[in-house]
């Protein structure tokens, strides 16, 4: 009985990991085939299409361009969270928590609405095509995810420290630098590299913003995708796939991963 | 100088920032969408400041009725059918060890992230007769020759399931990580069988995450665009399709923004009446 | 004055009076407890003259200097919290040096303070450690030590030892009680655990309700509580309502009691005579005692005593005795109760 319910679960959760995995492996393995048809799985192993890729400059700047504007949108969002969730931690202002739901609000709506919005508010400003739109409005509809992340943060903090360095007579800034800064320091970076990651595929929102003047990668890639298919566009979706995996890798090794996913209890090695 | 002062003075100078980004960026947006679906069309993409209704008069034609009722109903189904799957994933994954949970959290994380583009793009190679899975049921004799699986409904809904499980299992992971063990054990000291403890035990216990699962699903599919696009058929386009066509094909922003209004008001009325119900529910039991 | 001076101090939330009207001495190098129930406004005081909580009224004086409007971070009295608010990113060393890089102390001093402070709380060698490897016993010396090393005027600790299994927090009270006598540091100790309270203070401020309810010698608030809260709070006493007759004689249903004749005239009437268990007698032949039929309603034999439970004149009374004294005698019969005088104290109803 109890060996049928583990083999049921082991298989339920490899059917979902294969699920997952699936469209990822064929993408990758696409991109190492030889030929240019679309096919998996690949005939002749081959590096030609990362040569291509990484040799025209259409695709890397695309793909410099994507870099760093969402490296911008993290700095953005996060600089206007942190604030704004230390308000509301450290001083329970009711002014900070209603802008932490006004911030968090506009990524529970659909993105072609949020999408539609920002294009619209850009053409009213004048400003229409511009990379920095789409830093701004990256910055602004990922807004929710910092505000959540760093809120965990601040409440994992035990207010008793604060008070103890005030005893042993720390102001407040020397309470914010020696204590808070430090416990806060992980979260801050998954934060940067939640939003990172999410500002790197985004693509409808860029699109509507910025897409005639604005090539970042996943436009280009859709671009591609649409105007006849190209075996180079798979090794921009791996590239994709790697940064992602790099990323969220590189979050665990910081941080405590289940914890900052919200689990409560400490989790055994 | 009293605390009280000197608090707010510390508030006043941390939000002041803050408060200036969210009014230009969060607050200005929506009021102008707002603004924009009563506004004035004009030919050429143009349109002028006003308040008339007739977009969303244009919006009570059965075709844009049809379409609404399609992505809505596409929605629920994509919700069903995701939460039944993300919330046993959701709860094995809260009780595996450490090294195994922290490779699952990173998997999920990356797929989650990854760009609607590229997981369409990838659902394309997968489905089409050159792929692999085309391949694979040729081999197996359940297909006679090789032939696209798409577009179709399923290939739709596929693919947005694949979209939102990872954020599913994720909105799921605290609340399952949070269950006590002991409840389960202490339902099956008193001769609950495991089926009977997951109705009358587990489940209450997470109906509220369930109910909220279900709604992030419905907020997250029902203004897909790409998907439904590529690997629909036209009869398969959704509200999404029809924004994105009114503001940058026709250039008809009045009418974009009414039916994104729109969108959000169903959605919103929605969601109401299923909090109304469940609170029913909980108050006649 | 030299040392603490606590002048009616006030601190309200709300509606609710958390410390009302409290003064207190507290004189240099004396060890102080703070006894009571949770939400008696023990803790708020304790925040109070830390300085982490501001004064609704009232001053706190130190050596004759006012320094209600000073911060805690002025205030600068080493506390002990219950959860011992260690620093989690920080090593043991870096903990106890933590007030001293905040005096710009150079390394080498804070080094040989640290080794010092530590062979005091006898945790020698363990600076390079993090706070996650260390036992619970371990956690709370350090967190002392941290609060000690900047040689505060005041030593402050919120139930310290609460979360410490039984054996560990004996251990750990008497080390403490050892090293302020050696320090003579003036210390006050937040707990709702009366044991540790008598075992550790030279005075004990009673608290409830806002308010100190009795301060002393511990002896003698258990010998002498002032009121009827104090005599249920420390320690168990059996508490019976009882009618002043005159000033050394209650009545107590149909029997008329003998008690130690009260200080004050009490006002005749309704009033409550307390005993402690211990003092309640079994045996017949007790001068200076009044008897009255009891019927042993259960007997508990712990081992080192015996508790019996006696129903006198339809009120229940416990009496406490040693093994040697208990004759045995089943539940259900009927025995003499012995409430010697001088053991009975009349407090107000």
């Amino acid at each position: 009985m109890i060996k049928l319910a583990t083999a049921l679960r082991r298989l339920f959760l490899g059917l979902v990991a294969l699920f997952i995995a699936a469209p990822l492996l064929v993408v990758i393995g696409v991109s190492f085939n030889e030929s240019r048809r679309m096919s998996f799985p690949p005939t002749v192993i081959s590096l030609k299409w990362y040569r291509a890729f990484f040799t025209d400059p259409d695709w890397t700047d695309s793909l410099k361009l994507s870099l760093s504007i969402s490296a911008l949108a993290a700095l953005v969002s996060v600089t206007v969270a942190l604030p704004i969730a230390y308000a509301v931690w450290r001083y329970r202002s009711r002014a900070a928590t209603a802008m932490a739901s006004v911030g968090s609000s506009l990524f529970l709506l659909p993105g072609v609405v949020t999408a539609l919005m920002f294009s619209a508010f850009w053409g009213v400003v004048g400003h229409v095509g511009r990379a920095e739109n789409v830093v701004l409005s990256h910055g602004a509809v990922l807004l929710g995810i910092p505000i959540a992340l760093l809120s965990v943060g601040f409440q994992a903090i035990d207010r008793n420290l604060i008070e103890a360095a005030r005893t042993m007579g720390a102001g407040e800034t020397d309470a914010f630098r020696m204590v808070i800064r430090p416990a806060m320091t992980p979260y801050i970076l998954c934060a940067l590299i939640y939003v990172f990651v999410l500002s790197l595929n985004e693509y409808l929102i860029a699109y509507m913003v910025a897409g005639f003047s604005v090539q970042t990668l996943p436009i280009r890639v859709f671009g591609s995708m649409r105007s006849g298919y190209e075996p180079t566009l798979c090794v921009g979706a791996v590239i994709f796939i790697v940064l992602g995996l790099a990323s969220f890798w590189l979050l665990a090794a910081i941080g405590d991963l289940p914890r900052l996913m919200g689990r409560h209890k400490p989790l055994e090695a | 100088m009293t605390t009280q002062r000197r608090d707010s003075l510390a508030l006043s100078v941390l939000l002041s920032a803050p408060a200036v980004f969210l009014l230009t960026l969060s607050v200005v947006p929506v009021l102008l969408l707002l603004q924009l679906s009563v506004a004035h069309h004009a030919e050429g993409g143009l349109w002028s400041p006003g308040f008339e209704l007739s977009q969303y008069a244009q919006l009570l034609n059965p075709e844009f009725l049809k379409v609404a009722a399609f992505s809505f109903g596409l929605a629920i189904v994509t919700a069903l059918i995701t939460v039944t799957i993300a919330f046993p994933a959701a709860y094995f994954i809260t009780r595996m060890r450490r090294r195994t949970q922290v490779a699952w959290l990173v998997g999920l994380l990356s797929t989650l992230s990854l760009s609607e583009v590229l997981v369409v793009f990838a659902f394309q190679v997968l489905l089409s007769g050159g792929g692999g899975l085309v391949k694979a049921l040729v081999t197996l004799g359940v297909m006679a020759q090789p032939q696209s699986l798409y577009p179709n409904v399923a290939a739709v809904l596929v693919c947005l399931v694949y979209l939102v499980l990872p954020y599913i299992i994720l909105f799921l992971y605290p609340a399952l990580s949070r269950l006590d063990d002991d409840l389960p054990a202490a339902a099956a000291t008193m001769g609950a069988s495991p089926p009977r403890i997951f109705v009358s035990v587990t489940a209450p216990l997470v109906r509220g995450s369930l109910f909220s699962a279900f709604l992030l699903v419905i907020i997250f599919t029902v203004g897909s665009y790409l998907t439904p696009l590529v690997l629909g058929r036209p009869q398969h386009w959704t509200i999404g399709i029809l924004i994105n066509n009114a503001a940058m094909g026709t250039g008809n922003l009045p009418l974009a923004a009414a039916q994104a209004v729109a969108l959000v008001l169903i959605m919103a009325v929605l969601f109401g009446l299923a909090r109304g119900l469940g609170r029913a529910r909980d108050a006649s039991e | 004055m030299f040392g603490l001076e606590i002048r009616n101090v006030s601190k309200a939330y709300g509606p609710l009076l958390a410390v009302d009207d409290v003064s207190l001495s507290i004189p240099q190098g004396q060890f102080v407890c703070f006894l009571g129930p949770s939400g008696c406004g023990k803790t708020t005081l304790l925040r109070i003259i830390a300085g982490l909580e501001p004064a609704g009224a009232g001053a706190i004086v130190l050596n004759g200097k006012d320094i209600t409007t000073q911060g805690a971070n002025a205030r600068q009295f080493g506390m002990v919290f219950q959860s011992l608010a260690l620093f989690p990113h920080l090593s043991v060393c870096d903990n106890v040096a933590f007030s001293l890089r905040l005096r710009g102390v150079d390394q080498k001093t804070r080094r040989a303070r640290v080794d010092e402070l530590l062979s005091l709380v006898r945790l020698p060698g363990m600076a390079s450690r993090s706070i996650s490897q260390l036992s619970g016993g371990q956690r709370q010396r350090v967190a002392i030590a941290r609060a000690l090393a900047q040689e505060p005027p005041v030593f402050l600790l919120d139930e310290p030892f609460s979360a410490l299994d039984a054996k560990l927090r004996e251990e750990m009270q008497a080390e403490l009680r050892e090293l302020q006598k050696r320090l003579k540091i003036t210390t006050i100790l937040v707990t709702h655990d009366q044991r540790e309270a008598m075992s550790m203070a030279d005075d004990i401020a009673v608290m409830g309700e806002g308010r100190i309810q009795q301060y002393g010698v511990p002896l003698s608030l258990y010998r002498e509580p002032a009121n009827r809260f104090v005599a249920n709070f420390l320690g168990l006493s059996n508490l019976l309502p009882v009618e002043i007759l005159c000033r050394d004689r209650v009545r107590l249903g149909e029997a008329v009691i003998a008690v130690a004749p009260m200080a004050e005239p009490h006002a005749r009437g309704v009033a409550t005579l307390s005993i402690r268990p211990e003092d309640v007698l079994l045996t017949l032949d007790a001068p200076d005692a009044t008897s009255l039929p009891g019927l042993i309603l259960a007997v508990r034999d712990m081992g080192s005593s015996v508790e019996v439970r006696l129903d006198c004149h339809g009120h229940q009374v416990l009496c406490v005795l040693q093994p040697r004294d208990w004759a045995g005698a089943a539940a259900g019969s009927t025995v003499k109760v012995g409430f010697p005088a001088q053991q009975c104290r009349v407090l107000a109803a």
